[in-house]
């Protein structure tokens, strides 16, 4: 269970809030306005923001304190999510352990992924030689055999053409029936109900009185 | 064929007809010295040794200090450091001996490392000062590059800080890095006064110093000529060779904001202070000088103004050829002609003028000197000029708007490339007013130059002298950069 209560984030004359319980292994799609904070909400919850108040608990732990790969949080930015000049493979493998060569039982598992999400057999590619589609896939297989539960995606999926879409759609069930947790900022309304999401819409931010 | 474009070929031209020119006094090689591979050995290691320490020393830099606390690197610091590829050799040289040298300020604080400044392992520290410096500024330039979400992501899956440089700043730097090694390989090739200094001349000469010895020592001019030919076809290979390896530069995205960490200001700290001691260093000599006694000597007086007004006429003149190349387009023939020039290290383009001022039966050293340091500057400046005025093809709008001549400086050019046009003048002054190349074999009683000076001091123990010139030559040039320093960071002045 996920809960982010009263979590305050401001600039001079703005200020977001956030308020929201996500149990776990289920999806959550955050839409709402641009400006609206969308993407302040995942980037506090990653700890790359830090919150001027309020309170971010993980079954029940708090993350406040701890540093981006301290939680357990993988984040899927709209690009530049894989590194060039590393295969497909080397890329996912960076999920288990970033800092030294897998096991051979890492490895299975690795390509276990990437059989279930429809990359198999892509694994010796380098990212380049891969669709957009494809390349957020691979780095989704990182997300799954990572041991981290919560995901977050900041429109993923923008980029890419219909069909793309509904195989990274279906690619993200797979996660979520892997147990993982899922928060989705996305402009479709579409695939929120392609993926049985619960629905957080973020309003645009209070404007400070002060003003 | 517009005014401009025909203004460039002629230039182009008449630069390479020059050269001709030059190679042609020189004549062909008749006989050979005896002992000529021991040198091109030397050249070639000192600066491949040379270019590695540079760029593993550049690459720890621009790591370290990408991830420095902007409060410990200083806006005036980082200038100072960038300037040190373009400080007179000399003025280094100086600078190092203050620190490390036999009487330096680590020997005199109880730290004898004795004459190791002396030799082989004194070039190639000298040269890495030089030179590493400018190799972490274009490695920085690369880094800025890296975007917000790659530095993320690094953080997020706890990259440790040797994955993290393998994985997201070596792909980056690796390109780059060889470039730049190849650049610094290049000049470390050709370099003179460092050498001349500190190795201990006679025993460890390049092919450089070789030549200068054997023209003023050994008065073997067709030694010196096959020697000539020796180095600038080694350098022509050379360059060919390093040119071929050479590829696209991998870019990524915007620049973005980074983050900060402990070890990041921690090296960066520790490797400033290998550039600061020995400036401290000078400075400390400089000042325990009795000036009254050094600017008391006319002598000091004569070499100030003549490199003062040499210097002053090489930049003007090198920085209206650079733009009348730059300005017509003719890149390819434009950079042949600068290029050709690089292809003439100091000490030929010394010998050649001397060749040829005897075949013509007139020529004063400031001629040699001034055509010599023109020249120079001139592919360093094209490799500036070129791109920054290729940009900015606007020629049919000036001339739709009927802005020519006079107008089009004062509305467009002027305003436009001014902090540009600046540097550059103020680049090749520091490059003129430094060199000991060609001076070293045209100084004499009767003609002497701030460097030549210098040089003469040390040579005859007046150590104190040395650094005391050496602190006026960087004086004047900090003095100008500081002018000539752009008010808004944008170099090209947009």
């Amino acid at each position: 269970m996920l809960q982010v209560s009263e979590l305050r984030f401001g600039y001079a004359t703005t200020e977001f809030r956030f308020d929201f319980e996500l149990p776990a292994g289920r999806i959550l799609a955050v839409t709402g306005p641009s400006g609206a904070g969308k993407t302040t909400l995942l980037n506090l919850l990653a700890g790359f923001e830090t919150p001027q108040s309020g309170q971010i608990l993980w079954s029940g732990e708090s993350w406040l304190g701890y540093s981006p790969n301290q939680r357990g949080i993988s984040m899927l930015f709209q690009s530049h999510n894989l590194f060039d000049h590393l295969s497909a493979a080397a890329n996912a493998d960076l999920g288990l352990s970033p800092n030294r060569a897998p096991t051979a039982q890492q490895v299975a598992q690795r390509d276990q992924a990437f059989e279930d999400l429809g990359i198999g057999g892509l694994q010796n590619r380098l990212p380049g030689a891969l669709s957009g589609g494809q390349q957020q896939r691979v780095a989704l297989a990182r997300c799954l055999i990572s041991p981290r539960p919560l995901i977050l995606l900041d429109e993923p999926f923008s980029a890419l053409d219909q069909n793309s879409r509904a195989d990274a759609l279906s690619a993200l069930k797979v996660l979520q029936s892997q147990g993982k947790t899922l928060i989705l900022v996305t402009h479709h309304l579409a695939d929120i109900e392609a993926l049985g999401a619960d629905h957080y819409p973020v309003e645009s931010p209070a404007v400070r009185a002060a003003l | 064929m517009s005014f401009t474009v025909r203004r460039a070929y002629l230039v182009a031209g008449a630069l390479i007809a020059l050269a001709i020119g030059l190679l042609g006094s020189l004549g062909w090689p008749t006989a050979w010295p005896a002992s000529m591979w021991t040198p091109l050995w030397r050249s070639t290691l000192q600066a491949g040794l040379s270019a590695t320490v540079a760029c593993a020393l550049g690459l720890l830099m621009a790591f370290a200090a990408h991830h420095a606390a902007p409060r410990w690197q200083p806006l005036w610091w980082r200038a100072l450091l960038n300037t040190v590829p373009i400080m007179p050799t000399l003025v280094v040289v100086l600078m190092l001996l203050a620190a490390y040298g036999r009487s330096g300020a680590l020997a005199q604080l109880g730290f004898t490392g004795g004459t190791w400044m002396y030799g082989l392992d004194g070039v190639v520290i000298a040269h890495a000062f030089i030179n590493a410096p400018w190799v972490a500024q274009q490695l920085q330039s690369q880094f800025q590059g890296i975007t917000l979400e790659r530095q993320r992501l690094a953080d997020q899956l706890g990259l440790s800080a040797w994955r993290r440089f393998k994985l997201v700043f070596w792909p980056l730097a690796a390109e780059t890095l060889r470039r730049q090694w190849g650049l610094v390989f290049l000049l470390c090739f050709t370099s003179f006064a460092v050498v001349l200094v500190l190795s201990g001349s006679p025993r460890w000469a390049t092919l450089e110093v070789r030549l200068y010895q054997l023209i003023t020592l050994e008065f073997d001019i067709a030694g010196a000529v096959s020697l000539a030919w020796l180095q600038m076809l080694s350098l022509l290979a050379l360059m060919v060779f390093l040119n071929r390896q050479g590829a696209a530069v991998v870019s990524l995205g915007r620049p973005q904001a980074r983050q900060v960490r402990a070890w990041g200001s921690v090296v960066w700290l520790a490797l400033s202070a290998l550039w600061a001691i020995p400036m401290l260093a000078l400075i400390v000599r400089a000042l325990r000088l009795d000036w009254w006694v050094l600017v008391s000597q006319p002598v000091v007086w004569q070499a100030a103004w003549s490199s003062l007004w040499i210097a002053a006429i090489s930049a003007s003149l090198a920085l209206v050829l650079g733009w009348w190349l730059a300005r017509g387009g003719v890149t390819r023939l434009g950079g042949l002609s600068g290029v050709l020039y690089f292809l003439i290290p100091s000490q030929v383009m010394a010998l050649a003028l001397f060749l040829a001022f005897r075949e013509l039966g007139w020529g004063h050293p400031a001629a040699a000197v001034g055509l010599s340091n023109t020249l120079m500057c001139l592919p360093f400046m094209l490799t500036v000029l070129i791109p920054a005025l290729a940009r900015y093809p606007q020629d049919r709008l000036m001339a739709s708007l009927g802005l020519s001549g006079s107008v089009r400086w004062r509305r467009v050019h002027w305003p436009r490339h001014r902090a540009l046009l600046c540097w550059c003048w103020v680049f090749a002054f520091g490059l003129s007013l430094g060199d000991f190349g060609v001076v070293a074999l045209f100084g004499s009683q009767d003609f002497v130059t701030l460097p030549y000076l210098l040089y003469q001091k040390l040579g005859s123990y007046r150590t104190g002298d040395a650094y005391g010139l050496a602190l006026m030559m960087w004086a004047v040039l900090a003095l100008l950069f500081v002018m000539a320093s752009p008010r808004s960071p944008n170099v090209t002045g947009q």
